[in-house]
């Protein structure tokens, strides 16, 4: 993968230095630094842009430069060509040349259009590894101001790469983006060396596991190539790609892996991956009883696939497998399974959770109590520490706004974490002591600044991450502050300002709470340790006939393993067959909604007897669960042995 | 069941009690071994980490700190769920944050039984002075419900460390009773093994019920 950057003066226009560049002459015409129209990075607008190459193309096809146009043409010209970038994607393929990558097409505020997200934040990824990119062009309608992310017309990927400069707080990936920020140091920076860039570049390793695409792009790539570039510029390209080159890391290796394996509809996963992802998007979630029991399953998916790939052979045909990676390994599947369940899945869920929501009053409810908690005073609401201002607060939503655009969990996750930092800023700020902040402080600023923007998608986030987390994920810094916004928007929700002193617990929200809790200990005490223990064995028609071996985690549903043995056999008309639950030569049949490890579990433990499971037709005399015809959704005897 | 050296664990402590009671600072105290007086720190205390070795076994804490006001009672059990410990923390000079301490325990039981290890802790002990809530009633009222009670001033670094290091070997002996209860619980095979390959076309010959291929 090979790219191209342009290096720059502080306060040359960069459309001259590019042509210089381009051209390989120094003869840039002196009207065009003009900055009334020229095109500017500033630290201070704190834009960073990207030379379309695009533009460069075409214009160096029409020789603008050459002509030496007003200034103020040059840059309408450069916006009219800037402007339908995506439209032009059809002419990247000028069958220009081999070497040589112009991947760096970003424009700060050129919207990519919907479905080119995936393209762009492949871009985008180029851009995050190059320190050298700071070759940079504003936008053309002056500096932008540092407003909230629109998500319609912005990728999400590209307005954290706008948003994150300026900031320069995250931890990893994004941090070579600081460099390019100094004007003084653009040329130099353009200049660095190749082991520089790699050792920046190396630590994404989230946007390396997100980069399943990078086969495939390849070769696109490389015919995005512009015909007009030097040689010097081409050395650098090759210099700098064979840097980035050396980046195809085993996790990678194995995120394309489980990729391919998806896209499959042949294979295991494939099936399930495709199957699943259809059905969910075919209004399969709509089925559901709550929106936590349909984020659950869409999660036991998740980890089912993920076992059966960490486990299974498919995975270690590409590659390397040692002790130490297998923590790896789950989280890179992890990763790669978010891309293929939940970004086809996100906006439907979200639609759903929606649905749900608004059908059981909670949307309302956080309307309503938002609208009552934001006309109290930071006492009534119990602020003791400093609150975000009005800069500090549109930030917040910016970051909030990100948040609710991602589809994984973990991005959301980390983004979270990012807006507490913020908190605890302002509280630090406002309050003026040393002291460090603990809950009891951080609680009430949370749901201040919660109760200031719409608390309703941040409801939906939560839940969201909080089903579909990694339950291991759970236990650490992540955990415990999704937990807390949890129990921020717990108390909006719930929010009566009558009742607010009693000492005790109402009755239904202990209940529901008590729900949630078990519910997350089991899934991390039975469904993430005893992972290799999941497997359950299920005969075909018969009793010990024809037994294959299925990953069944602790909380997997009756009706999850019926469509994995579908899958498995060969099933064409599933709906006629059940799974069976044969002991003592009779045979039950098991709703949909029983959870066969926890009953296999509770016999062992009740009866001490080995029952064994049967996948087969219906209606055959079979005792149902219940006495009564078993239903998808009934509730069985069996349902729920605990 | 292991008892063997080398093993690791990793354990999740809940800190509950009444705002200002000290949860904060003494959970600050133990893992920076700070006490804030001048000491300007980024760190924030709401969730901290610490590593020890306890006679060659690795334990990973993780605390979660709670907000203490009333107002956020309802919340406790998002925060105590999953915790292998719970320190409840009151202030010795008020005795309401002793009844609230109460409080806490016996919604611990009720939600999570005996798995929980509980430490009572009386905390500001160099308020002596100032003491309202009696060293016999609160040890006796810990007798009573199972917990061990503790003695600490964070301000003074009193009693902190011994707390977390008896809190540790309990849960630590905690989780090995439960492993060798469940160990024996379930009859079939022992421990999850890694890299047991699913064996995914082949016929299988055991029963459903057995235990994984021995392969």
């Amino acid at each position: 993968m090979k790219f191209w950057t342009v290096p720059l003066k502080p306060r040359d226009t960069p459309l001259a230095m590019a042509a210089e560049e381009t051209m390989g002459s120094s003869a840039g015409p002196p009207e065009l630094q003009l900055p009334t129209c020229s095109i500017q990075v500033t630290s201070e607008d704190g834009a960073m842009c990207i030379i379309n190459p695009l533009f460069l193309a075409v214009h160096s096809d029409a020789d603008w430069l050459g002509h030496s146009l007003p200034p103020c043409q040059t840059a309408d010209a450069g916006r009219k060509a800037l402007r339908p970038r995506n439209g032009l994607e059809n002419l990247q393929e000028p069958g220009s040349t081999e070497e040589g990558e112009t991947g760096l097409q970003e424009l700060p505020k050129g919207a990519p259009r919907k479905g080119d997200v995936s393209s762009a934040s492949r871009r985008r990824r180029l851009l995050l590894r190059s320190p050298a990119q700071s070759a940079s062009v504003g936008p053309p309608d002056g500096p932008p101001s540092p407003e909230p992310p629109r998500p319609e017309t912005h990728s999400p990927h590209r307005a954290s790469w706008i948003e994150e400069a300026p900031e320069a707080t995250a931890p990893a990936p994004c941090h070579p983006l600081k460099k390019s920020h100094s004007e003084s140091s653009l040329l130099g920076d353009a200049l660095l060396p190749v082991m520089e860039l790699d050792s920046l570049s190396v630590s994404s390793v989230e946007d390396e596991a997100e980069a399943h695409t990078a086969a495939p792009a390849t070769p696109s790539h490389r015919k995005r190539h512009s015909a007009v570039l030097t040689s010097k510029v081409l050395h650098r390209i090759s210099a700098v790609g064979s840097a980035l080159s050396g980046l195809l890391s085993a996790e990678r290796r194995v995120s394309n892996r489980v990729q391919e394996l998806a896209q499959e509809p042949g294979s295991y996963v494939g099936g399930l991956v495709q199957s699943y992802v259809a059905h969910v998007l075919q209004g399969g979630a709509a089925r559901h009883t709550s929106s936590t029991e349909m984020l659950q399953e869409i999660r036991q998916t998740i980890s089912n696939l993920k076992g059966y790939l960490c486990e299974s052979s498919e995975l270690q045909a590409g590659g390397e497998q040692g002790d130490t990676e297998e923590m790896d390994l789950g989280s890179v599947v992890e990763a790669s399974l978010y891309k293929c369940l939940l970004k086809p899945l996100r906006d439907c869920v979200y639609a759903q959770l929606l649905d749900f929501h608004t059908q059981d009053g909670l949307q309302r409810r956080l309307h309503d109590h938002q609208a009552t908690m934001r006309k109290q005073s930071l006492a009534e609401l119990g602020v003791a520490a400093g609150v975000p201002d009005g800069p500090a607060l549109e930030r917040i939503q910016a970051k909030l706004g990100l948040l609710h655009q991602a589809y994984s969990p973990k991005k959301k996750e980390t983004l979270l974490l990012k807006v507490c930092k913020m908190l605890y800023e302002a509280m630090n700020q406002g309050a003026g002591r040393a002291e460090p902040f603990g809950a009891d402080d951080f609680l009430p600023v949370l749901i201040y600044t919660l109760v200031q923007g719409d608390v309703v998608p941040v409801q939906l986030d939560v839940e969201y991450m909080m089903e579909l987390m990694d339950p291991g994920q759970l236990q650490g810094e992540g955990g415990y502050y999704l937990t807390t916004w949890f129990g921020a928007l717990y108390h909006i929700g719930n929010y009566q300002p009558a009742t607010m002193v009693t000492r005790h617990i109402s009755i239904e929200a202990q209940r529901t709470i008590h729900q949630w809790q078990r519910r997350r200990t089991i899934h991390h005490r039975e469904g993430y340790r005893r992972r290799s223990q999941d497997i359950l064995y299920i005969s075909f028609q018969e009793p010990f006939a024809n037994q294959k071996a299925i990953p069944v985690p602790f909380h997997m549903t009756a009706a999850s393993v019926c469509v994995a043995c579908a899958e498995k056999y060969g099933i064409a008309d599933p709906a006629s067959y059940g799974l069976f639950l044969v002991m003592d030569s009779t045979s039950r049949l098991l709703s949909g909604d029983s959870c066969p490890q926890k009953l296999r579990a509770e016999l062992l433990r009740s009866r001490g007897t080995s029952v064994c499971f049967v996948y087969k037709l219906k209606g055959r005399g079979e005792l149902p669960a219940t006495g009564a015809p078993a239903l998808e959704n009934q509730r069985s005897t069996y349902n729920d042995p605990a | 069941a292991g008892g063997g050296g080398g093993r690791s664990f990793s354990f999740k402590v809940v800190l509950l009690g009444e705002g200002c009671v000290g949860k904060t600072s003494l959970v600050l105290r133990y893992c920076e071994n700070k006490f804030n007086d001048k000491h300007i720190t980024t760190l924030q205390a709401s969730f901290l980490t610490k590593k020890l070795n306890i006679g060659g076994k690795r334990v990973n804490l993780a605390i979660w700190d709670t907000a203490g006001q009333e107002r956020f009672h309802a919340l406790g059990p998002i925060y105590y769920r999953d915790s292998n410990g719970a320190i409840l923390v009151y202030d010795i000079t008020d005795e309401d944050s002793f009844q609230k301490v109460k409080n806490w325990v016996k919604e611990l039981r009720k939600m999570l039984g005996n798995e929980i290890c509980l430490c009572i802790v009386g905390n500001k002990i160099d308020l002596e002075k100032e003491r309202h809530v009696s060293v016999q009633e609160a040890e006796t009222y810990a007798e009573s419900v199972g917990a061990k009670h503790y003695h600490t001033s964070a301000k003074q670094n009193k009693g902190i460390e011994e707390l977390f290091l008896d809190l540790c070997k309990r849960m630590i002996e905690t989780a090995q009773v439960d492993e060798r209860a469940r160990g024996n619980g379930s009859s079939q095979s022992g421990t999850a093994r890694r890299g047991v390959q699913i064996i995914d076309d082949e016929p299988q010959v055991q029963s459903s019920g057995g235990c994984c291929s021995s392969g």
